[in-house]
């Protein structure tokens, strides 16, 4: 029941009724007030004019015939209209209409319809004859104007009550018009709340407020539904990469397993290939001192044979350690590349070139082959030693983390190493084709001309840049830019 | 009579390499480290120096190095194991081998071989490298 | 004592002239020239006719002072109920131009009217104006 009454229906009818309940008594009252009115002032404006004519009329009876018509005069009059007593009263003298049903009245005479409550409404009028007056009394039936009052009050109290009916069945009818679309919005909006996202909001309704409002909430709907599929694919997409992320990790263990083999089987291979050399010396010396056809010779040959055919075993598990190692793109941090090549470079470097490493500390990660980096360092480094093998001087050796613009303009950050030398320097001209394949300033059989080119292949392969600075006498300085790994890929751990 | 210094750490390598050249009739004398091969060509510098480049201590490079400087004549046949120097000693590595044979190259080594060898690529490059 | 003895017979004497009956008496000032006027003349003069005394109109005043001399003036002198009586004075104006009465609802200024326009005619109670001397009575228009 509560439920009913705080509905939106149950409100709306409620309003309505009450409004109904309050106001049709108030206009029965009114109508009925009005309309007694109405009756009441036609029957007294009827009466009193009619009674005036009547007056005016025994004034105009002639003197002689009076006395003796008076009785005729009056019934005529009552006998027409309303007139239900007629009275004329001449001093003591009354004469009085046959046809008057009405007894005389007690006192007076009515000034308002209905008064004394005698179904009568009597009217006195002094009416002048040759030398004094009489009295002419006459009484109208109220009955009739009664009657008509009753009858118009109870068409007055149908009217209303068909008032009242009508405004409340159309009440019921508006609340339903209104009530629907808030119901099956209400619906809709549950559907929604039960995670049915796609179901419509759009009512139709004519009401326009009630459009419009479906309209706004089913804007806002799509707005919402818009934002939750971008959220989802969000989330799509984070698990996708999460799950890229899973595959990149899952890929990178299998191929450090891979390159932990690689370099298990080259270590192995190395150490086989140590054995094989006395093998091969001892079993050919031993095949030189003996004679060519018999069975100690064939012997030989097969160990010589099998000999062989382990070094080229061997060569295989080799090539396959080193392609296991430089298949695909690792990532690694500059320093201890940059240190396994220089201790080779201090190798190679005569007294009178001193190498200053300006502190190696570690870069960010970067991408690739580590072999080809350390191929990038070592030739560098020889390209500083040509330079400076005549009168000696300082290689300086620097690794950091630079910052410039990238292609896209954004701010990226690079692994920087820098390699610089003290030696002769380069004439621009030269400078322009250093990284040119087979262009090479040394002595013909001192170097293949190879070096740079190489290393700006690699650098360039790597997605980095070279750049150098140089002048005759000034020495150069070589400075390799490598762009910062991405952090989805963890930072492979040296195999050991 | 040419004389030959073989280095090598690995005593079975160094063995077999004296008694090949030995046996083509070189005077061969062969020790285990770079130092004591240093010592032995003080001594008495040889034609040849047949030497590994992967040893403990001071390397094959260093050596040759040093001989570039104080015995220029002296003739280097370096022998590579197929590893690398320096912090990852014995990985194997394409680059690192190709930049190592590039270091030893550029040192001075005249002759490179690549372990296993045959006698005959030995005794080739021996005799390649004498004035004869 | 005695004073207030004579008073209180005064008032009964005149209880008894006025006392049992009551009229409503046409009146004019003392001096007016108005003599006698028919019921007919009267109704057309409170009606908006113009009603001509010596060669003057006649200026008609309705006395509503009093609720039941209203009445007795709407039932006796124009026969017609309040709506019906506004409704034919409306028309007379729009129509033919007639002169409406002046409507007055207090006594003091009916007198005053009166005293003021020898040409004016209104009507009361008989008790309010008997004792009147600058009010003469044209005639009685009711009573009971």
């Amino acid at each position: 029941m509560e439920r009913v009454i705080n509905s939106l229906r149950g409100r709306l009818l409620a309003v309505v009724l009450l409004i109904n309940a309050a106001l049709a008594p108030l206009l029965y009252l009114g109508l009925s007030r009005i309309v007694e009115e109405g009756y009441a002032d036609l029957f007294v404006n009827s009466v009193r004019s009619y009674s005036r004519m009547v007056a005016d009329q025994l004034e105009a009876v002639p003197s002689q015939d009076f006395a003796a018509r008076s009785q005729d005069v009056l019934d005529d009059f009552a006998v027409s209209g309303l007139v239900v007593f007629a009275q004329i009263e001449d001093g003591t003298k009354r004469v009085r209409s046959a046809v008057s049903q009405l007894p005389a009245p007690g006192r007076g005479e009515d000034f308002h319809f209905h008064e004394h409550s005698d179904q009568a409404y009597y009217i006195s009028h002094s009416v002048k004859r040759d030398d004094h007056e009489v009295v002419l009394r006459l009484g109208f039936d109220e009955t009739p104007t009664l009657e008509q009052i009753a009858a118009a009050k109870r068409r007055v109290l149908a009217a209303v009550l068909a008032f009242a009916l009508v405004s409340t069945v159309l009440a019921i009818a508006l609340s339903r018009v209104i009530a629907r679309p808030v119901v099956r919005l209400r619906e809709a909006a549950k559907r929604i709340a039960r995670g049915e996202v796609s179901t419509e909001l759009l009512q139709h309704s004519s009401i326009a407020e009630m459009r419009e409002l479906s309209h706004h909430l089913e804007h806002m709907r799509r707005e919402l539904v818009g934002t939750s599929e971008r959220l989802q694919s969000e989330i799509r997409e984070r698990e996708a990469s999460e799950g890229k992320r899973l595959e990149l990790e899952r890929r990178l263990q299998h191929r450090e397993r891979i390159a932990t083999i690689g370099t298990l089987a080259g270590g192995m291979a190395h150490e086989f290939n140590n054995i094989m050399t006395p093998i091969l010396l001892y079993s050919q010396l031993a095949l030189n001192g003996t004679a060519q056809n018999g069975a100690l010779a064939s012997d030989l040959k097969r160990i010589v044979a099998a000999a062989h055919r382990a070094r080229s075993l061997v060569n295989r598990i080799l090539t396959f350690s080193r392609e296991m190692d430089s298949q695909e793109a690792r990532v690694f941090t500059l320093a201890p590349t940059v240190a396994e090549a220089l201790a080779l470079v201090r190798a190679i470097m005569p007294a009178n070139i001193e190498i200053v490493v300006d502190p190696l500390e570690d870069t960010p990660p970067v991408s690739g082959d580590p072999g080809q980096l350390h191929q990038v360092v070592v030739n560098l480094c020889l390209n500083a030693y040509h330079a400076m093998r005549v009168a000696g001087g300082r290689l300086t050796l620097r690794l950091g983390a630079a910052e410039h613009a990238g292609k896209g303009g954004a701010r990226e950050r690079y692994a920087m190493l820098q390699v610089a030398d003290t030696g002769h320097g380069m004439e621009p001209a030269v400078m322009q084709h250093i990284f040119d394949p087979f262009f090479t300033t040394r002595e013909v059989g001192e170097g293949t001309g190879l070096g740079l080119s190489v290393v700006h292949g690699i650098v360039t392969s790597m997605g980095g840049s070279i750049q150098v600075e140089s002048a005759p006498g000034r020495g150069a300085r070589f400075t390799v830019l490598l762009p910062v790994a991405t952090a989805l890929e963890p930072a492979a751990t040296d195999v050991a | 009579m040419a004389s030959i210094v073989v280095v090598d750490d690995e005593a079975d390598v160094g063995d077999a390499i004296r008694r090949v050249l030995e046996h083509s009739g070189f005077e061969v004398r062969a020790v285990n480290d770079a130092e004591a091969g240093l010592r032995a060509i003080e001594e008495r510098p040889p034609d040849i120096v047949v030497t590994d480049v992967i040893m403990p201590r001071m390397n094959g490079l260093e050596l040759v190095k040093i001989l570039r400087t104080r015995f220029p004549r002296v003739r280097v046949i370096a022998i590579s194991g197929g590893g690398s120097l320096g912090i990852q000693t014995y990985k194997p590595d394409a680059i690192s081998t190709h930049a190592y044979l590039a270091a030893v190259r550029e040192v001075g080594a005249q002759e490179i071989l690549t372990k296993p060898f045959d006698m005959d690529e030995l005794l080739a490059a021996v005799r390649r490298q004498l004035p004869n | 004592m005695r004073r207030a003895f004579l008073y209180l017979l005064l008032l009964s004497v005149s209880g008894l002239l006025h006392g049992g009956q009551k009229s409503v008496v046409l009146i004019a000032r003392a001096d007016s020239k108005v003599s006698d006027l028919d019921s007919l003349t009267v109704r057309k003069l409170f009606m908006g006719w113009p009603v001509l005394v010596n060669g003057g109109p006649l200026h008609a005043i309705r006395n509503r002072s009093d609720e039941q001399l209203d009445e007795v003036f709407l039932q006796q002198v124009v026969a017609m109920s309040q709506s019906a009586y506004e409704r034919q004075i409306l028309t007379g104006l729009n129509r033919q131009g007639s002169i409406r009465p002046e409507d007055v609802t207090s006594q003091e200024r009916v007198l005053q009217e009166l005293l003021t326009d020898p040409n004016a005619v209104s009507f009361a109670w008989l008790r309010d104006v008997a004792h009147n001397p600058k009010i003469r009575v044209i005639r009685v228009l009711w009573s009971e």
